[in-house]
This record gives C-alpha cells, sequence and structure tokens, in this order.
C-alpha cells in the first residue's frame, strides 16, 4: 500500500508542483487548493501524511490541522510556513505541537523528500 | 501630671500679663521716672534743663512699640504721672513741672506717630536710613517741638532764657532719643556671622572696659595736656563699636558714655558761676555727646546695611546654586578668545574638570565625532548670537554623558563674554534613544510579517518547478547544470531570506543537546579559516553539558559569534572558547564564552549590536547575525551577553538552562 500524501495550498501552482514531485518520488499524491477543499477529499482518499499551507483565504491551515486532528487523528502534518510566526500561531490556537512539524517557506524539496522518506518508513515499520 | 498640664498655663499668662496693657502702661510710667530723677540729678543750677534727657528717648521707644492705640495713649498717661512726680520730686513747682510733662508727652506722641508712619512699627532702624528718620523725624520735628515748647515755658515761669534753654532741651532730648530709642527697636536678624558668640561677647567686655578707662583717664584727673585733646579720645573706641556691633550695642555703648561724660563733667561744671559761660560749656558738652553718638551710630547702621547686601547677595548666590542643582545644570562663562573658561561647581562635577579650564581640555572631553560642530556652534555664539549645542562627552572612568549647553554674548566692561549652562541631559536622550529603537524594531518585524509571505510562495514555486525540470531524462547535461547552478543559488535565497524573515528551523521539535560537541563541531569547521587568519585559539570544557533547544538554532548562534571573532581578530590574535557549567541565582546553567583579542567594540556602539541591520562590516556585513543569535537565545531562556574594551578585545558569552539528564538516564539503565 503506498504512502498517501495530501498537498494543501490556495497557490495552485505550489500545490501542483508539490504533488507532482511527490508523485514522481514514488507517493500517491494529490494536491487541493484550499482546506474545504482538504477535508472533502478526506474520507476517500485517506492521507498518511497532509502537507499544508499556513495563511489561506477561509478555512486557516491551523483550522485544518484542528479539524484532522479529530477526524483523522492517525494522519500526520506538516505544517509550510512563510510566516515565522506559525509556532506562536499554533500555541494561540490552542493546538499543541505534537506530532505537527513546521517547515519554514520556501523548503527545498529535496530536504522535504528526506523527512517525508523518514515518516513513510516509520509507517512500514509500523503496521497501523 | 498636674505640673506638666500647668507649666505651659503659667508661660501663657505670663506671657499674657507681659503684654498687656495694665503691665506695660505703669511700667513705662516707672521708666520715665527713673530716667527723670536720673536726669534732673545732672542738672546744673541756675540752668533749669538736664544735659541729658533719656525719658524723651524711652516713651518715643514706647509709643512706637505698643499697640493698639488704647495701650499707647494709657502709656502716655502713665509716662505724664512719671514726668510729674519726677519733676515734683527734684523741687520743681507743680505748674511748671504740669506742664512740662504735657510738652514731653506731646512731643514725644508726634516724634512717635511720624517714625511709626514712615518706618512701620516692626521697622528695622538698623540702616542708614533708619537712622536719618529717627534723626529727621524723632530729633528733629518733634523734639523742635517740644524745645520751643520747653522752653517758652521756661521763659514764662521766669525760669531762666528762652534761647539756652531752647538749646539745651534739643541737644538733651536729641541725647536721650538717639540712645535710647535704638537699643529697644526690633532688628532685623542681620547676623554677624564671622564671629563666634563667646568671641562676640568678649570683644564688647574689652570695648567697655576701654570706655570706661579711658573716660576715668581723660575727665577723672584734671590735667591740662589730657583736657585739650581729651574729646577725641572716645571716637576710635565709639567707632570700634560701630563697626564691629550692631546698632542697639552701639547706642548702649554710647549711652554709657553720654552718662559717664556727663557725670564727670558736670562735677566740673558745678564749678563755674557764670551764667553765660556755663551755657556754653554744658552746650557744647552736649554737642560734643551727640556728635561722639552720631559717629558710632552711622558706622554701625552703614554696615548693618553692607552686611544685609552681602547676605542678599549670598542668598542669591545659594539660590542660583540650588536652582542649578536641581536642574542637573551647571554654569559657565568664557571671556570671547581667551584660552581659559570658568565652570561653576555643578559643571565642575559634570565635566570632571577644573574651575578654571582650558577650553582645549574641555574639548578634549567632548567625543571626537561631535567636537568640531561644538566648536562651530561656539564660534559662531562668539560672533554674535545665541549658543545652543548637544554633545556627548566621556568622563575618565570611561563613561559617556549627554551634555546639552546653552549660552549667550554679553558685552561687560566693553569685553565680550560668554556666558552659559551645562545641563546633563543623558537619561532624556537614552529614552529617545530607547524609544527610537523598540520603534524601529516594531517596523521591522512588521515588515518582516509582510514581506515573508509574499516573497517565500513564488520562492517555493520557483524552486519546486526546478527541481521538477531537473526530474526530466532528456534533459541536456548542459541544461542540468544550469539548472543545478539555479537551484543552488535558490538555495542560498531562500538560507537568507530565512535569516531575515524568520528563523530556521530544520526541526521545529526541541531536543538534548551536548553543548561541548556542538561547540566543538562549529570550531572545527571554522579551523581552516583560523589557521588561514594565524589565530590561535583554545577550547577548554569538562566534557559534555546537556542543553534543550533545536540544535541547528545553537549551531546557528555558535557559528554567528565564531565567525565574528574571526573578522574582529587581527593576524596572530587569539581566540579563547570555553564551556562550562555554572549555578547562577539557583539555576543550574551552561555557559558559552568567546573571547577574541580584537580591537574591541565601541561604548558607543555596545548597546546597538543586537539591533536589526546595525553593523560595523560595512562590506560584509548584514547586521542580522547577532539580532537573530540574540533572538535565538531569548528564546531559548537564556541570555547573550557582551563585554568589550576597546583595544583589548571582546567577550561574548551565551548562558543556557542546563538539562536535567540525571533524572532521564537513571531511569533507563534500570
Amino acid at each position: 500500500m503506498p504512502f498517501r500524501i495530501l498537498v494543501v495550498d490556495d497557490e495552485k501552482g505550489i500545490a501542483d508542483t508539490l504533488a507532482a514531485i511527490l508523485t514522481c518520488s514514488g507517493y500517491e499524491s494529490l494536491p487541493a487548493y484550499n482546506a474545504q477543499q482538504a477535508l472533502a477529499v478526506l474520507p476517500d482518499f485517506r492521507p498518511n501524511l497532509v502537507i499544508t499551507d499556513v495563511v489561506m483565504p477561509g478555512m486557516s491551515g491551523i483550522e485544518l490541522v484542528r479539524e484532522l486532528q479529530t477526524r483523522s487523528p492517525q494522519t500526520t502534518v506538516m505544517l509550510l510556513s512563510g510566516n515565522a510566526a506559525t509556532e506562536d500561531l499554533l500555541t494561540t490556537a490552542g493546538t499543541t505541537l505534537g506530532q505537527i512539524v513546521v517547515l519554514p517557506k520556501p523548503f527545498p524539496p529535496r530536504l522535504l523528500l528526506k523527512n517525508i522518506a523518514e515518516l513513510a518508513r516509520d509507517f512500514v515499520d509500523s503496521p497501523a | 501630671m498636674r505640673d506638666a498640664g500647668k507649666n505651659p498655663d503659667l508661660s501663657t499668662t505670663l506671657v499674657r500679663i507681659t503684654s498687656s496693657a495694665a503691665f506695660l502702661a505703669p511700667l513705662v510710667g516707672i521708666a520715665f521716672l527713673a530716667a527723670t530723677l536720673t536726669a534732673r540729678f545732672f542738672v546744673v543750677a541756675p540752668l533749669v534743663v538736664a544735659p541729658v534727657w533719656p525719658a524723651a528717648g524711652v516713651l518715643m521707644l514706647a509709643l512706637i512699640r505698643l499697640t493698639p492705640t488704647r495701650t499707647a495713649l494709657f502709656a502716655t498717661l502713665c509716662a505724664f504721672l512719671g514726668s510729674v512726680v519726677g519733676n515734683r520730686l527734684t523741687g520743681v513747682a507743680p505748674l511748671p513741672s504740669f506742664v512740662f510733662s504735657i510738652v514731653n508727652c506731646v512731643s514725644a506722641l508726634v516724634g512717635a506717630a511720624l517714625l511709626r508712619n514712615s518706618l512701620g512699627q516692626q521697622a528695622p532702624v538698623n540702616s542708614i536710613r533708619g537712622l536719618l528718620l529717627l534723626t529727621v523725624y524723632g530729633v528733629g520735628v518733634a523734639n523742635a517741638l517740644g524745645a520751643t515748647c520747653g522752653a517758652a515755658l521756661v521763659k514764662l515761669f521766669g525760669l531762666g532764657q528762652f534761647g539756652p534753654s531752647w538749646a539745651i532741651w534739643w541737644l538733651s532730648n536729641a541725647l536721650g532719643i538717639l540712645t535710647i530709642v535704638p537699643m529697644g527697636l526690633r532688628w532685623d536678624t542681620v547676623r554677624i556671622r564671622d564671629r563666634s558668640r563667646i568671641r562676640l561677647i568678649l570683644e564688647a567686655a574689652i570695648l567697655s572696659a576701654a570706655v570706661v578707662v579711658l573716660i576715668f583717664f581723660a575727665y577723672g584727673t584734671g590735667s591740662a595736656a589730657i583736657s585739650l585733646v581729651r574729646p577725641f579720645l572716645v571716637f576710635p573706641l565709639l567707632v570700634w563699636a560701630g563697626l564691629r556691633f550692631t546698632v542697639p550695642l552701639s547706642a548702649a555703648s554710647s549711652l554709657v558714655l553720654t552718662l559717664l561724660v556727663v557725670l564727670f563733667g558736670v562735677k566740673e561744671l558745678g564749678t563755674i558761676g557764670d551764667y553765660s559761660a556755663l551755657y556754653s560749656r554744658v552746650v557744647s558738652m552736649q554737642t560734643f555727646m551727640l556728635m561722639a553718638v552720631f559717629s558710632s551710630l552711622i558706622p554701625a547702621a552703614a554696615s548693618a546695611d553692607r552686611r544685609r547686601a552681602e547676605r542678599e547677595v549670598q542668598l542669591g548666590k545659594e539660590e542660583f546654586q540650588f536652582a542649578l542643582q536641581a536642574a542637573s545644570a551647571g554654569s559657565w562663562s568664557w571671556k570671547v578668545g581667551s584660552p581659559t573658561a570658568t565652570l561653576g561647581l555643578e559643571s565642575q562635577q559634570l565635566l570632571g574638570l577644573p574651575a578654571t579650564t582650558l577650553l582645549e581640555a574641555f574639548f578634549e572631553r567632548i567625543l571626537p565625532e561631535d567636537r568640531d560642530h561644538v566648536r562651530k556652534d561656539l564660534e559662531t555664539a562668539a560672533a554674535g548670537g545665541n549658543y545652543s549645542t548637544q554633545f556627548r562627552i566621556q568622563l575618565p572612568d570611561g563613561s559617556t554623558r549627554w551634555i546639552e549647553a546653552r549660552g549667550r554674548l554679553i558685552v561687560r566692561d566693553d569685553e565680550p563674554w560668554m556666558y552659559g549652562i551645562n545641563h546633563d541631559i543623558t537619561d532624556r536622550k537614552r529614552a529617545e534613544e530607547a524609544l527610537i529603537r523598540s520603534e524601529k524594531l516594531a517596523s521591522v518585524g512588521r515588515l518582516a510579517a509582510t514581506v515573508a509571505h509574499e516573497i517565500n510562495n513564488p520562492l517555493e514555486l520557483v524552486m519546486n518547478s526546478v527541481y521538477l525540470a531537473m526530474l526530466d531524462k532528456n534533459l541536456s547535461p548542459q541544461s542540468r547544470e544550469q539548472l543545478s547552478t539555479a537551484e543552488q543559488e535558490l538555495e542560498r535565497v531562500a538560507q537568507l531570506t530565512r535569516q531575515t524573515l524568520g528563523f530556521y528551523r530544520e526541526n521545529a521539535t526541541p531536543g538534548e543537546i551536548d553543548a561541548t560537541s556542538l561547540v566543538g563541531d562549529v570550531l572545527k569547521m571554522y579551523a581552516p579559516k583560523l589557521t588561514q587568519r594565524n589565530i590561535k585559539f583554545s577550547y577548554e570544557h569538562n566534557g559534555s553539558v546537556h542543553i534543550r533547544g533545536i540544535a541547528g538554532e545553537i549551531r546557528q548562534v555558535v557559528s554567528n559569534i565564531v565567525a565574528n571573532a574571526i573578522d574582529a581578530s587581527p593576524e596572530g590574535g587569539r581566540l579563547r572558547v570555553r564551556t562550562s557549567s555554572v549555578r547562577l541565582n539557583g539555576n543550574d546553567s551552561v555557559r558559552l564564552t568567546f573571547a577574541d583579542t580584537g580591537e574591541g567594540i565601541r561604548p558607543e556602539n555596545i548597546r546597538r549590536i543586537f539591533e536589526p541591520f546595525f553593523t560595523t562590516k560595512q562590506s560584509v556585513g548584514t547586521g542580522l547575525g547577532l539580532w537573530v543569535s540574540h533572538e535565538i537565545v531569548h528564546r531559548h531562556n537564556g541570555k547573550l551577553r557582551v563585554r568589550s574594551r576597546r583595544g583589548q578585545g571582546t567577550v561574548f558569552s551565551i548562558l543556557l538552562p542546563r538539562w536535567e539528564r540525571e533524572a532521564v538516564s537513571a531511569t533507563e539503565t534500570r
């Protein structure tokens, strides 16, 4: 069963390119352009990992994380943020960092793939 | 307890009694009687008028001092009775006694009224103006009235001639008034400050003894040689009294002198039988005494005036000094063109310079970068204008203060002078600087937050696109190389934006870090550069010490500081690094110190090195390294400190909370 990754970013280009990179690297990947769309595909796609932008119109990345923590607790979340204050935002939102990894934007794809590879290995090691 | 309650009552009662009309008025009466009896004792027959009449002074003084008017009038009545009794007791017929007494009282009333009107009831006469008024109103107008009436009555009663009686009457009353009135008036407190009380009493005693001895010597012996010069012998003593003592004391000594002269003079006069010869001797004796009294009173009044003026000048100086102190300001003056300037006490303290100071020494105090504008401002002001400038000075102890100087050109004795003040405005300047700094930081923060999102998104997209393009298997080697270069450059840009607009986190979850090996790794990384610059470096530590934090961030801080130390070090310098465990304020901490032997940081820069965009490395610095380092250390609940001495080097120390690993490892080994 391949490792499934949902990429959420209101910048269509970023979501598409990132999904393409992940697909090329052998993961099953799907782009979504806002939080609502991401939540809509959640039941069918059942991602192992969600990589999401923080600042998005409508529902923000932080709100999406909160929603994911209740709807799909087993899903790992990576926040890809262009803003240094993201950690503070998370604390204000009452969401513990816990499993959430915050990556600064821009983040070199090579390093991103390295991080994901570690996650995917753990996923294989411990059959959920 | 009853006693304690009684005492104040007693004193209050006493004060009430002694200040009541029923007590004071009869007292005046008795004093008048006593003065009359004394004076009548000196009357030289066949003259009917006494050569000295202190009673006139007693009543005039009482009438000036006593309030309300009712008390004063009651006292006049008592004095009248005293006068009648005194005259009757000394053999004056009832009618003349009665009429003379009326004249005495009326003349005193007129004089007191005039003086109260011009000087006021509490007025000091220990001034030239006071003495003048006393002479004109008391001795002149009122006394002339009394003498005219008195002499007319003497003539009327057939007791003597008008002219001589008038002269003797007027002179005797004048002596009484001038000696008694100054003694009893309230004096404003012009203290003689340069002498102690004991020395003053001693001097007065010597003076009194000298007067008595002199009078006995001069008047007590009948030697003709002495009698020629004797009038002059007393003057030095009287001038001494006048110059060295207050007006009341001078008046008192004059009174003593007068009475003694009269006592001895009368003894001699008694032998002269001829009326006109007797008359002229008495008048000349009186005139001599009057002049003697004046020669004591005038210096006393003049020196009281001088002391008062001196005190005013002194008070003015003190007020000026206090005002300057309160404003933490100091005065200065400079004669334009002179190489020296004069500094007030506060200015001396502010600038750490002597009272008379070379202008160049003053400029030396000013920081070199401020020196030129101060010189220019002073020159402009000296050419005609106001001087108002601000500058920094460096004191011998190395501290820097902000001074505001103001002054203006004033022509004094046809010479141009500059007068002004120096004012310490360090606190104000520091507050202003702090405000500017915090505003700058806030605006940088806002800017960073706004720009970050706008820049980072496109960068992310470009980075992803380049990566994707490189995945194309059909890519020519040339294009692949170009894309690779683009990717490297992009990562450099990404690194820069991360440093500028946010902080890099390779791993957001804090972990346990061995500070000793982390610092060692960074030093290893810089080893080639250190060797290349010929910088000797040493690393002291006692094995692993652990902290908790984000390793990448701490590495960034250490790397920044080491890089700065290398930039600051001269060829062949030294860098000493130490990692140690310390206990500060009850907290276990890890301290990392980095000491270089570079040039050091200027004192005025040391507060600014943690500001964003502050750099002294014009071409290579971004001005962000230490700012970011400071923020990172702060976020790790640590402290980043710096100590620097010009020419000797700089020490940075990072203080971070120690991670208590012992408890964790204990459970693990079990």
